[in-house]
C-alpha cells in the first residue's frame, strides 16, 4: 500500500471505527469476535483501497458476508456471558427492561443471517431493500428471515409482556 | 410484534452494540492486506469462470458411493523445506494433495466447484456444496432458501438436486458420514440426519452450535457448555454426555474433528505466541500440540489424513501437519480461487 493510500486507510478505519465495531460487536456479541471479524474486514479493503470508491458500504457488506458465512465460525470464541446488565436507559419500565434482557439472550442465539437481518432493520435502520442489497439476497428473503427470527423472539419472552401500547 | 417489543428490541441490539470496546484495527488491518495483495500476485492469471452449472429440482434416487478411478492432476507432496507448491487450475481436473486425499471442491462468496466423480472435473454452482467423503453425493445448500438438498453426480451426470423435506437452518456447514451416506445439519426444530436416498430423516436434539459425527458414524454430537450432548445417529435419542476438560483458552470450535482412533481432536487453542490456532488436543493425557503455519493461522476446518498427520485449510494454504505439529506440505490455493473472500474447501477420500 502507497504511502499516502495508508494515510487515508488509516484516517478511515480512526473515524468509522466505532460505527463498525457496534455493528461486529451486534453480530458476533464478542469483543475478539468482533475485532477477528473488523480486522478481516478491514485488511480486504486495505488489500483494494485504491479501487474502492465507498469504502464503508464495502467494508459494512463484508462484516456481513463474513459473518454469515458459516466457514468463519473455527475462529470464534467461545461466547461469554454479559457479566453486567446492560445500563438501563432513564426512561424504562421494569418490564420492558425485562423484555429488553429477554430479547437479549434469545438474540445471541439467533442462527447468523436472521441475526445479521435484524442487526441491519432495527439497530442500522435500514430498510427491506436495503437490506437485501447488502447482503446479497431478495427483499423476500429479508422478509422471510425478520419474520422467523422475530417469531422465535416472540416464543421466547414472557407473554405478559407483550402489551400493546 | 407490538410497538413495546418493537422499541425493546431497538433498545437490546443498542445496548448489545455498546456492550464492545472499539480497536483501533488499521495497523492490523493493512499488515493482513498487504499479505493478501501478495498472495494474489503469486502465479496468478485472471482464470474467468465457466458458466455456473444450473442445478434444477427433482427427485431422484441416491447411488451413494460409486467407485471410480479418476485421473488425477499430478501434484507431488512438496518436501517440507521447500515452499508452497502452487496447486493447479481447477480446470486440470481432480486435485490429488496427498495420498488418499483430493481436494473435493472449494465455495466461496462468489459460488463453488465440487468434483464430478463420474466426469472426473470440477464442475461449478451458485449454491454452497459439500461433496461426501466417499461416493458420488455432494450436499447442495441454498442458504437463500434456508434449504437442503443432495446431488447424486452418479445419476447420469445431471444436475438434478434432490432437495430435502427438511429444512436447513441456514447457519452450519453440513458434514457427511464418514461413509458418504448420511448428511447431518441443523435443521429449524432439529437435529437432522438425512440417508437412504433423503427419503430417511433422523431428528435429534437442537443444537445451538453445530453438531459433528462422532468417529464410527453411529453417534453425533452437540457441543454444550461442559461438553458433548451425544445422540444415536439412528434414532436420535440421546444416549450419554461426555464431559470434557478443555485446555485453558481453548474451545472445541464448530469444525471439531475427532482423529480416527478416537483419542484426539483437533480444536481451537493458542500456540506459545498466544495466536489462536487449531491445536491437537489429547484427551487422555490433556497434552495441546499447537498446528501453526507460516502463512497464517486462520485455519477453519482440519482433516485427519491417518493418525500421525492432519490436514489443515488455512488463511492463505492448505497445510499438512504431522502430530508433532510439524509441517509436511504446503499448498497454495487453485487459482481460481485466489481473489475470492475467504474461500472454504473441502477434501475428499480418493
Amino acid at each position: 500500500m502507497e504511502a499516502h493510500h495508508q494515510q487515508e486507510f488509516t484516517e478511515f478505519v480512526t473515524a468509522r471505527t466505532h460505527a463498525l465495531f457496534r455493528v461486529a460487536y451486534a453480530l458476533t456479541t464478542n469483543q475478539h469476535a468482533a475485532e477477528d471479524l473488523l480486522q478481516s474486514a478491514l485488511a480486504k479493503a486495505a488489500a483494494r483501497w485504491s479501487r474502492l470508491t465507498d469504502a464503508e458500504a464495502y467494508v459494512r457488506k463484508i462484516l456481513y458476508h463474513d459473518y454469515i458465512s458459516g466457514w468463519r465460525r473455527l475462529r470464534r470464541r467461545p461466547e461469554t456471558p454479559v457479566g453486567v446488565p446492560p445500563e438501563r436507559r432513564v426512561s424504562d419500565s421494569a418490564d420492558h427492561t425485562v423484555l429488553r434482557l429477554q430479547l437479549l439472550d434469545v438474540l445471541r442465539h439467533l442462527p447468523p443471517r436472521q441475526r445479521a437481518v435484524l442487526v441491519l432493520r432495527y439497530l442500522e435502520d435500514l430498510s427491506e431493500q436495503q437490506t437485501a442489497e447488502i447482503l446479497g439476497c431478495s427483499t423476500g428473503a429479508v422478509a422471510s428471515q425478520a419474520s422467523r427470527a422475530l417469531a422465535k423472539l416472540r416464543d421466547h419472552i414472557h407473554p405478559t409482556l407483550e402489551v400493546t401500547r | 410484534m407490538t410497538h413495546d417489543i418493537d422499541q425493546a428490541l431497538r433498545d437490546a441490539l443498542a445496548d448489545l452494540a455498546d456492550e464492545g470496546k472499539p480497536v483501533n484495527l488499521a495497523g492490523p488491518a493493512i499488515r493482513l492486506g498487504e499479505r493478501r495483495r501478495l498472495r494474489n500476485r503469486i502465479g496468478i492469471t485472471a482464470a474467468g469462470f465457466a458458466a455456473v452449472a444450473a442445478l434444477t429440482a427433482a427427485t431422484l434416487p441416491w447411488h451413494g458411493s460409486g467407485a471410480s478411478t479418476l485421473p488425477v492432476a499430478t501434484t507431488s507432496t512438496p518436501a517440507a523445506t521447500k515452499g508452497p507448491t502452487q496447486l493447479p487450475s481447477m480446470r486440470t481436473g481432480p486435485i490429488r494433495l496427498t495420498d488418499g486425499w483430493l481436494l473435493g471442491g472449494g465455495s466461496s462468496t462468489s459460488g463453488t466447484w465440487y468434483l464430478d466423480r463420474v466426469k472426473a472435473q470440477y464442475r461449478q454452482s451458485s449454491y454452497y456444496t459439500v461433496p461426501a467423503p466417499v461416493g458420488n453425493l455432494v450436499a447442495v445448500n441454498d442458504r437463500e432458501r434456508a434449504r437442503m438438498g443432495v446431488l447424486d453426480t452418479g445419476n447420469g451426470g445431471g444436475n438434478h438436486v434432490q432437495w430435502l423435506g427438511e429444512k436447513d437452518d441456514g447457519s452450519m456447514v453440513p458434514e457427511w458420514s464418514s461413509d458418504g451416506t448420511a448428511l447431518l445439519y441443523p435443521g429449524t426444530q432439529h437435529t437432522v440426519i438425512a440417508r437412504e436416498s433423503g427419503l430417511t430423516f433422523t431428528k435429534g436434539p437442537a443444537c445451538t452450535r453445530a453438531p459433528r459425527w462422532l468417529p464410527g458414524d453411529i453417534e453425533v454430537a452437540c457441543p454444550t457448555a461442559g461438553g458433548l450432548q451425544v445422540f444415536s445417529a439412528t434414532t436420535g435419542a440421546p444416549t450419554r454426555t461426555l464431559q470434557l476438560s478443555l485446555p485453558a483458552g481453548a474451545e472445541l470450535g464448530p469444525a471439531h474433528t475427532w482423529s480416527p482412533d478416537g483419542g484426539r481432536l483437533v480444536i481451537v487453542g493458542s500456540n506459545d505466541r498466544g495466536e489462536q490456532v487449531p491445536v491437537i488436543w489429547d484427551i487422555a493425557t490433556g497434552a495441546t500440540v499447537p498446528l501453526t503455519s507460516a502463512a497464517g493461522n486462520d485455519a477453519r476446518t482440519a482433516y485427519w489424513v491417518d493418525d500421525n498427520q492432519v490436514l489443515v485449510i488455512g488463511h492463505f494454504e492448505i497445510v499438512l501437519f504431522r502430530s508433532d505439529g510439524t509441517v509436511a506440505a504446503t499448498w497454495r490455493w487453485p487459482a481460481e480461487f485466489a481473489d475470492d473472500e475467504l474461500p472454504n474447501f473441502t477434501l475428499v477420500r480418493g
